[in-house]
């Protein structure tokens, strides 16, 4: 390109500029062993007669100059005359005539010629030139062959001329000084004297150094050459090679530079370039034709910007691609969105949840100005007037506007119920409107519509996502089958941006639900990457760990493991070996003694589906991609499994009574000692207990067979004295009154027959609002009375009480409006009649309130009586 | 040791195993007493004195722990103290001994058993 353009001299005009400009300020010592002046005459001189002349070039030569320079002959000399003062004096003259049919006169040293144009300015002047008459020599260069011995170069035609510093470097003297005998020698001595003529119809030049007479022009080009301080511009093949270097040179530096200090870079290089040119001006006389260099900088510095925002672009493109198809390929179940069906089902879903009339979804379809139908439900398009089907006008420039549900005061869908009023949603999706959501419905309440409004808007973001996922892959689907379109409007069309835009917004929602999922879980989580660092924890997990004093993200796995489960390092460590290694899965019970709860602790890895290939640098050893520990709460499960046990210990305590008594018995059957009438006694003895024995083995076991987790029973051995502890516990930690709890327990209870999960429940309802009733410094007494058939719970405070009939409508009206905790002392009595018990409360009005629970005694034979 | 001057009260309300461990007990020359709660235990104590009281722990009413706190806290007497028991854990051994028993024996056990027990307590 630089090439063309200089080829073409394209970008001459700036080199001259630069030209002008470098030379003018310009800072050289030019030789001057040649002085050059000029005289100065008028026009009229010119026309002066031949002893004028003569007297005038006679003065001149009496200063003894070195050579006395016309630029043409006077007119008033004839050839003769001509001839006698070129014999006489240093005198060179000018030929201006160029004709092709006059001879060439030896008289005239050289022509006398206009220098050739440079752009719009003279810079140069001939040496040798071409015309009708053949060569010929200019007069600057005949007189610097005849008075410096200056050779020119046969291949040059022209030369730049110096006119560096040229601020007084060529003096002008008048004429009439010169008449008036004012000069001094010193000032004319060994120089070159240039007849000059101030004549306005003599050209005017516009140089370097401003616009200049012929005469100076022309002196300036005689001190070039009788000093030899020409200037030397690059030829055209020296700047090809000059450019083309630099232009290998940019390529490889610039890139190396990083983007911020590009611009600077540039800015630095152009400056050297410029002072670079100046120094080869000033000292070595040489022009490296600056402007076609800083041409080449510019165009190479653009080119690689433009070039790198191109691959730029391109990568963006690539990315964005990448990661909107993977996104599409993992979230975008095919057909799912579009389907008729899904639509029918949304429009059913929102018409019931809102009760509407109707419901039209609208697309607005790119391109045109109009909406169009997705799925409406109890009316149609044709419901919408034709001239509001503009989604460039109200109503819908309206809701989009404000951004959210407007309603509509004048008539959108035709023909509505009496007391119908019409909503508009837009369908907005990462910032673009999509659609809308017309619904009718009967007029509500306002005290409701704020309420319904903000439901609507949240429905219809829900809604906007899926219609853009029914857009892409309507778009997906058409280009299917034309793979070149479809690259070039993926290319073209879509503005890179704007695509990662949409994958970003799409991937945050994801991540948000992800998390909520997460959050929302009841197990407690936690994943560790294989370095030890947390990937992601759960709400639940950082609760419950940051109430024990761990911290998850101050620890690796492997401390973790060791921490909860009380194992030791080198143990954990082999778990997770086994967990990575072999893929298992182990499941340990927590053993940390700050957790007051029961839990069980579950290892795994994270394997990778198969489905995304790893990115460049994504370390994914032994294919799994994170390690999962969850905390599973196993206290209610092992409270309810713990019954068994309790049942279990209770049928043991039954069967060593029994055993007992049949040891005995046999022993005293045979003992001599014994009355023989009793042996009988004690034999029957022994088959009873032998029966009962069995029974109590056969009942407990039917007991035993049914799932308390999944049957929920409400009627069932369970121990009544741990749960009463655990809630006491939990009331102790969470009490905000000085309150002494008084308990009196037997060392030991049989199992009463009720819930076991809502004993616990039941219990803490009647505590509860004993506390909430106890005085200040006052006192709950608790105290269990194991009666044989049943386990009598008496429950009592120190407070203020209330009026006995008060209390008792309040547990036994259904109708009456109280507080929670009395609502569940009802559910409380019932729940204990289902379970064969009793309740009872009574309170004093200043004295307190006392509550007591019958249960059953679960007996696992009748006790005798 | 003559049996024959030493009386023995049994708290039991299993009625089967208080009848039998009498019938032992009186064979052996004992002179037995029976309640079958720890209430009534309480009352027969407060006006009888005995030399040796064979206890179960699992009661209703009162349990044997509350009776042999009623003894040795409250009313400080040193009767010796047979506990009989069906729970074998160590937990309440340990809480038996330290409320003051003076032995434990768990059940299933047969009458060599209950003799040998009831024997040395007494003779020493």
């Amino acid at each position: 390109m630089v090439w063309f353009g200089e080829t073409l001299g394209v970008f001459h005009g700036f080199d001259r500029i630069l030209y002008d400009r470098q030379t003018q300020y310009s800072y050289a010592r030019q030789v001057k062993s040649i002085p050059v002046v000029i005289i100065e005459a008028s026009a009229s001189f010119r026309y002066s007669g031949a002893t004028d002349w003569f007297n005038t070039i006679q003065l001149i030569n009496e200063l003894k100059p070195r050579a006395i320079v016309l630029p043409d002959q006077p007119h008033a000399w004839s050839l003769s005359e001509t001839e006698q003062a070129l014999q006489k004096f240093p005198l060179m003259i000018g030929d201006t005539r160029v004709v092709a049919d006059r001879e060439a006169l030896p008289l005239f040293a050289g022509n006398t010629i206009l220098p050739p144009v440079d752009g719009s300015g003279y810079r140069q002047q001939w040496l040798m030139f071409e015309s009708d008459r053949g060569q010929g020599k200019s007069l600057e260069l005949a007189v610097a062959e005849n008075i410096a011995n200056y050779r020119a170069n046969s291949q040059q035609d022209k030369f730049y001329i110096d006119f560096r510093n040229a601020g007084g470097r060529i003096p002008i003297i008048e004429m009439d000084r010169l008449l008036k005998g004012e000069l001094i020698e010193s000032l004319i001595k060994d120089s070159v004297v240039l007849m000059g003529y101030v004549d306005p119809l003599l050209p005017q030049l516009s140089t370097p150094i401003g616009v200049i007479s012929f005469s100076l022009y022309q002196a300036h080009a005689l001190d070039t050459l009788l000093n030899s301080n020409e200037i030397y511009h690059l030829n055209f093949v020296a700047m090809m090679l000059v450019t083309t270097l630099m232009v290998f040179v940019l390529l490889i530096l610039l890139p190396r530079i990083s983007e911020k200090y590009q611009l600077f870079s540039f800015v630095l290089m152009v400056f050297l370039t410029l002072l670079f040119s100046w120094f080869m001006l000033s000292v070595a006389d040489v022009w490296i034709l600056t402007g076609t260099l800083l041409i080449t900088e510019i165009a190479v510095f653009v080119m690689l910007y433009y070039e790198r925002n191109r691959q730029h672009t391109m990568q963006l493109r690539k990315m964005a691609l990448k990661s909107t198809a993977s996104v599409e390929h993992r979230w975008l179940p095919q057909n799912f969105y579009t389907s008729e069906e899904h639509w029918t089902q949304i429009a059913n879903m929102v018409s019931q949840t809102f009760s509407l009339n109707r419901t039209i979804f609208l697309e607005r379809v790119k391109g045109e100005h109009r909406v169009t139908e997705i799925k409406a439900l109890n009316c149609s398009l044709d419901d919408i007037n034709e001239m509001r089907r503009d989604y460039h006008r109200k109503p819908y420039t309206l809701a989009t506007d404000t951004g959210g549900v407007v309603k509509l005061d004048s008539e959108y869908l035709a023909n509505p119920d009496e007391g119908e009023v019409q909503y508009l949603a837009p369908l907005n999706f990462a910032g673009e409107v999509l659609g809308f959501w017309a619904l009718g419905l009967k007029e509500i309440k306002p005290a409701e519509e704020n309420k319904m409004l903000y439901a609507i808007q949240q429905f219809s973001m829900q809604i906007a996502e899926m219609l853009y996922h029914r857009e892409q892959w309507l778009v997906h689907k058409t280009y299917q089958d034309k793979p070149w379109v479809k690259l070039m409007n993926l290319q073209f069309d879509e503005r890179p941006y704007a695509s990662i835009n949409r994958a970003i917004n799409f991937l945050s929602q994801r991540l948000i639900v992800m998390e909520s999922v997460m959050d929302g879980m009841e197990t407690s989580a936690v994943v560790y990457d294989l370095f030890g660092r947390v990937v992601q924890t759960n709400d639940s997990m950082s609760d419950l760990l940051s109430s024990v004093d761990l911290a998850p993200y101050s620890m690796t796995a492997a401390d973790l493991i060791s921490q909860l489960t009380s194992c030791n390092l080198t143990d954990a460590r082999d778990y997770l070996s086994y967990v990575i290694l072999d893929k298992g899965t182990i499941s340990l019970p927590v053993n940390y003694k700050k957790l007051n709860r029961g839990y069980m602790l579950s290892v795994r890895g994270l394997s990778n589906k198969g489905d995304s290939v790893p990115e460049d640098g994504d370390v994914r050893p032994f294919e799994i991609i994170g390690i999962l520990c969850e905390l599973t709460d196993t206290t209610h499960i092992s409270e309810i499994y713990g019954q068994k046990e309790e049942m279990i210990e209770q049928l043991t305590s039954c069967l060593r009574n029994d055993l007992s008594s049949i040891s005995i018995a046999c022993d005293l059957a045979i003992d001599t000692r014994s009355n023989p009438d009793n042996k009988m006694k004690l034999l029957n003895m022994v088959k009873d207990k032998v029966g009962s024995l069995g029974s109590s083995v056969v009942k407990v076991n039917e007991i035993m067979q049914s799932d308390l987790v999944v049957q929920k029973l409400a009627h069932y051995p369970v121990e009544s004295k741990k749960p009463l502890l655990s809630v006491i516990e939990l009331l102790k930690k969470e009490q905000k009154k000085n309150v002494r709890i008084q308990t009196e327990f037997p060392f030991h209870l049989p199992l009463v027959l009720a819930s076991p999960s809502e004993l616990k429940t039941t219990y803490e309802a009647i505590l509860k609002l004993l506390y909430s009733d106890v005085v200040e410094d006052g006192k709950i007494n608790i105290k269990i009375i194991h009666r044989s058939a049943f386990i009598e719970y008496e429950f009592s405070n120190e407070g203020f009480g209330m009026p006995n009939e008060q209390l008792q409508s309040y547990i036994n009206n259904e109708d009456m409006l109280q507080t929670d905790e009395f609502k569940m002392l009802r559910t409380i009595k019932h729940q204990v009649i289902d379970w064969g018990g009793k309740f009872e409360a009574y309170s004093a009005l200043g004295e307190g309130i006392k509550f007591k629970l019958y249960l059953e005694s679960f007996q696992i034979h009748e006790q005798e009586k | 040791m003559n049996k024959k001057n030493k009386k023995v009260l049994l708290v039991e309300d299993d009625r089967s195993l208080s009848e039998l461990i009498t019938m032992v007990l009186e064979l052996e020359g004992y002179d037995v007493a029976v309640v079958y709660d720890g209430e009534q235990a309480i009352n027969y104590l407060d006006d009888n004195g005995v030399d040796l009281i064979l206890l179960d722990l699992f009661m209703p009413v009162q349990d044997g722990t509350h009776v042999l706190h009623w003894l040795r806290v409250e009313k400080s007497m040193n009767t010796r103290v047979l506990i009989i028991t069906a729970m074998t854990d160590q937990k309440t051994r340990d809480t038996v001994i330290a409320a003051g028993a003076n032995g434990l024996i768990t059940k299933p056990f047969d009458v060599n058993g209950i003799i040998q027990s009831v024997d040395n307590l007494l003779s020493h």
